[in-house]
């Protein structure tokens, strides 16, 4: 009646050595992204942006909102992105205001991520007048317009900061996430692996937390970043149109400072161009990366694979299918 | 055995379901009014096609469904009217179940060991040592040797039969009396069935595990069960040993069944009328079988037949048996 | 009786592209099928059964490749057909029914939109030609033709099967390859399915393929069995009443004993133990020695491919002779 073992193991490896290789298996999610082309060129993009964020103090070469030099001055080995119509380094403004509008950025994906899994899967999971409840309110929340929404709130808010805009765009842009969540939440929770563990007495919180949940990582992972687009995007579409604080630097900032002074009017593209190119470059490398997920998590989506390098073919071989 | 209390009663069972939106919305009964009871140590065989209500009827046993009506009764305790989370952990200390899909009823990002650990732990209060060479000990009593190769492994590195066995593992964690599996092997391959098979009638025989085994072969549930039951649209035809059942079949369905199924005696042609699904609305009226049966008359449409015992020694719900 | 041969598979081998390297799925196949003849094709999941169907349909995907042999469809080379001749010659010369009629039925259009569409797709009708065709078709297999408006999903399994097999015969092919095609359904209405199938093929007058896991069912319906294991035909033998009595391959021996029947006593059922191999690194020698009960005692099983031994209308690639498989079967 013992099983015996499958037949094809690779032969001579030691038994520790398996071992080993089979608990970083769990580890396979990040090493299959690392090497899927799109999503590193994200990843290393995305770094970038970070490493200024962490160590911006660092990195700035000026104070942000000093009058320092002459105003309008275009780069120069002093000023490496120029000067403002003020004569306030750009540089500065720019890796300062990186890190404003990236905590921001974080702060939104985290927000909003956390509010759609709670509500999408407790909904999905419980079912019944809880779920009919949630739904209904992301329904609502879902035919509110977002950004009328959005410039609604900030507008009563006078001098919102960065985290009363975090908080606001976290809060009105979970609805769709939620629903995703909610439809997975439901594909799991009739599954049977589940049942088995309703049987074992395990509650739900339990159930939910540790059987449902880390089945969802790769959507969660999805979410994170979609939510963090949001925000970066919705902190530049705010103060761009000179809602909120108008005072830190922020690449909305800039960019509203910029329009104010008529940079272009004036020829100072150095003002907006970085701030500009920071926000198309940062939401390309956070697509790049949902595109790497999608690949990994779907394998349809995957390109078929190459043979190994060195193996020979057999002469005459025919690929399948309608190319003959 | 005869004298010994059953350890399954169940009476009258009704389980009905919703379908439909609004005002379109139906009640439908895919459980209605079944009776039986299973000693300890014994194998109930549940018969039926898809649309029968055996899966709902394994899954009502456990409490998945509300049962609208009747009485379930297992190990002592009545089922039916469990409502508190407290006591529905105590009901499945002595009753668990096995599903058909075996990928399925195991989670894929939890390793062989985790799935156990979590029952273990919490039904036999063990930890460190202990509770490793009981899980230990669970996975090679269902055939997974040596247990310590198997702990640190994921579903995915499993063939079909090897993660069934650890969802029998699992079942068997909490010592329970009484096992509803539902198809269990149906999706496994042809060579490791027999061996699963073996595998549960070894269990029952060892540790004294009764069993409401649910299949739409009417083969292995000769091979399995003691007893067998045959249900459809919701309601028994047929109930009585397995020799019964199989040698001399009273209800004309149970003989349908039987011209279906590979090696047996019976010649029948299957008329096109036969292949339609059962009624499960509520309301209905008459013998369910009613609209397939190549023997039906006028009062099987009018009337629903109840179980009568047979010379042979089984029962039939059949007016014309 | 000289019959025309409909399918001749040659030498065919197929395998997949994956990172590990190539895994082949398909080795060295050689089959014939005669015109109006079912030959049945049986084995568990991974020997390559499928493979081989979507082989000889073209089917196969593109992380598939055929590393060599032939097919030949009514004397047609499957693979020199190019584009538009090969889509004309599915369906028309050989046409095929799936597991699922749900993977191959639209759920968005009516049943008879469906079966106009496939007629008009080869055929150069009118619409109401089409039409007529459908009803001829659903009366061919039994539905009511009433029920050409309905959409798949108000159909029964039973019923979605047979308008899925109908649709294989529309253009009355050749040869239809079956596979899996009652796996899914009740035991009363597979037969019920399998009734139909030996009709509309003694009726309209085509070569079958059929392939399923159940070696008792695939016995009772085909006038010969094949059966694969780890992508290899180990054995070809007469089926329907001649099964039986014809001797097995040990792998069919074990096939046949591990499944339940109401004839069989408890004794009988044994499993197979262990599980095929990786088709990544095959073992040298007989791909099912691991797992044989006769390879025991032999130094050649582990070591050496078998030979395929004729013997009559038995083909099995064994080292063991047709004599001494026989006397084991009754033995054991």
């Amino acid at each position: 009646m013992s099983q015996s073992m499958t037949v094809a193991r690779t032969p001579k490896e030691p038994d520790p050595a398996r071992l080993q290789r089979e608990r970083v298996e769990r580890f396979r999610f990040w090493r299959q992204l690392v090497q899927e082309p799109k999503a590193v060129v994200g990843l290393v993009i995305l770094g970038f942006f970070l490493f200024i964020t962490i160590f911006a103090p660092v990195i700035a070469t000026h104070n942000p909102t000093a009058i320092l030099g002459t105003p309008w001055q275009p780069p120069s080995a002093t000023y490496w992105f120029g000067t403002t119509d003020e004569g306030q380094d750009v540089f500065s403004q720019w890796v300062f205001g990186t890190r404003t509008t990236m905590v921001i950025g974080l702060g939104v994906g985290l927000i909003g991520t956390v509010i759609s899994v709670l509500i999408g899967v407790y909904g999905g999971y419980k079912g019944g007048r809880v779920d009919a409840a949630l739904n209904w309110l992301t329904n609502v929340m879902l035919a509110l317009p977002s950004y009328p929404l959005i410039l609604v709130i900030a507008s009563y808010i006078p001098d919102a900061g960065s985290l009363a805009i975090t908080l606001i765009l976290g809060l009105t842009s979970w609805p769709a996430a939620a629903r995703m969540k909610r439809a997975q939440a439901l594909t799991f929770a009739s599954r049977d692996f589940v049942l088995a563990a309703k049987l074992s007495g395990v509650s739900d919180l339990r159930i939910m937390a540790t059987e449902i949940f880390p089945n969802m990582l790769s959507l969660v992972f999805n979410t994170f970043i979609s939510m963090m687009s949001t925000g970066i995007f919705g902190e530049a579409f705010l103060r761009f149109l000179g809602i909120g604080s108008t005072n830190t630097p922020s690449w909305g900032n800039m960019l509203n400072w910029a329009q104010n002074a008529e940079a272009l009017l004036n020829g100072g593209w150095w003002w907006f161009i970085p701030p500009g190119a920071s926000i198309t470059l940062v939401l390309l490398s956070l697509t790049l990366i949902n595109y790497g997920i999608d690949t990994i998590s779907n394998p349809r989506l995957a390109k078929p694979p190459r043979l190994p390098k060195g193996f020979k073919l057999p002469v005459q071989s025919v690929q399948g299918g309608e190319s003959a | 055995m005869p004298d010994e209390k059953p350890i399954v009663v169940v009476r009258d069972l009704v389980v009905r379901f919703t379908v439909g939106n609004g005002r379109a919305a139906r009640q439908i009964a895919p459980v209605d009014g079944v009776s039986f009871s299973i000693a300890p140590g014994e194998v109930l065989a549940l018969v039926g096609e898809s649309g029968s209500g055996k899966s709902t009827l394994g899954k009502t046993l456990v409490r998945f469904h509300r049962p609208f009506s009747g009485q379930i009764q297992i190990d002592g305790q009545t089922v039916e009217k469990i409502r508190s989370a407290g006591a529905l952990r105590t009901l499945r200390k002595s009753t668990q179940m096995i599903f058909q899909d075996p990928f399925g009823s195991l989670n894929p990002v939890r390793t062989v060991g985790q799935h156990l650990r979590i029952v273990v732990r919490r039904h036999h209060n063990l930890q460190g040592g202990g509770l490793e060479d009981r899980i230990n000990e669970l996975l090679e009593r269902v055939g997974l040797i040596p247990g310590y190769e198997f702990k640190g492994k994921y579903p995915h590195e499993l063939s079909g039969g090897q993660r069934q066995r650890v969802a029998i593992a699992r079942a068997l964690a909490v010592n329970p009396k009484f096992i509803v599996a539902d198809e269990p092997i149906s999706m496994l391959d042809v060579s490791i069935r027999a061996d699963i098979l073996k595998l549960l009638r070894k269990l029952q025989q060892d540790l004294q595990v009764a069993y409401l085994y649910i299949t739409h072969d009417l083969a292995s549930a000769r091979y399995f069960g003691d007893r067998i039951m045959v249900m459809y649209g919701g309601q028994v035809m047929e109930t009585g040993t397995a020799d019964q059942v199989v040698g001399t079949p009273g209800h004309p369905y149970t003989r349908l069944l039987l011209a279906s199924t590979a090696g047996s005696d019976v010649d029948l042609k299957i008329g096109e009328t036969s292949i339609e699904a059962p009624d499960l609305f509520v309301g209905r009226s008459g013998c369910p079988f009613a609209h397939r049966c190549p023997a039906v008359t006028e009062l099987c449409s009018r009337e629903q037949p109840t179980l009568r015992g047979l010379p042979s020694g089984q029962q039939v719900a059949c007016h014309h048996a | 009786m000289s019959e025309k041969t409909i399918l001749d598979v040659r030498n065919l081998s197929v395998s997949y592209i994956t990172k590990n390297g190539l895994a082949s799925a398909v080795q060295n196949v050689s089959l014939t099928i005669g015109e109006r003849e079912i030959v049945g094709l049986v084995g568990e999941s991974g020997c390559g059964k499928s493979t081989l169907a979507q082989a000889i349909m073209r089917l196969l995907g593109d992380n598939a490749m055929v590393t060599s042999g032939t097919v030949l469809v009514n004397g047609e080379d499957v693979y020199s057909l190019q584009g538009e001749a090969l889509r004309q010659f599915r369906w028309s010369q050989m046409s095929m029914v799936f597991q699922s009629a749900m993977n191959v039925l639209n759920p968005v259009k009516t049943i008879e939109s469906q079966i106009v569409d496939t007629l008009q797709a080869h055929v150069a009708i009118s619409k109401r030609e089409a039409r007529e065709r459908a009803q001829e078709l659903f009366a061919l297999v039994r539905i009511d033709p009433k029920r050409l408006g309905s959409y798949p999903h108000e159909l029964s399994g039973g019923m979605r099967q047979r308008v899925v097999i109908a649709m294989a015969v529309a253009l009355e092919p050749k040869l239809i390859v079956m596979d899996e095609p009652t796996t899914a359904l009740d035991v009363v209405v597979q037969k019920s399915i399998l009734e139909q199938i030996k009709e509309l093929q003694e009726r309209v007058g085509f070569a079958v393929l059929f392939i399923s896991h159940d070696v008792h069912l695939v016995s009772s319906i085909a006038a010969r069995v094949g059966v694969m294991y780890a992508g290899q035909l180990v054995e070809l033998s007469p089926g329907a009443s001649a099964w039986r009595q014809a001797t097995h391959h040990p792998y069919t021996q074990g096939l046949i004993r591990a499944m339940p029947t109401l004839l069989a006593t408890a004794e009988d059922l044994a499993g197979i133990p262990g599980s095929p191999p990786n088709l990544l690194s095959i073992p040298p020698g007989c791909p099912f020695h691991p797992r044989c009960p006769h390879a025991r005692d032999r130094v050649d099983c582990s070591v050496t491919r078998p030979q395929t031994h004729k013997s009559g209308d038995t083909q099995i690639a064994c080292h063991l002779s047709p004599s001494e498989l026989r006397g084991l079967d009754h033995a054991g």
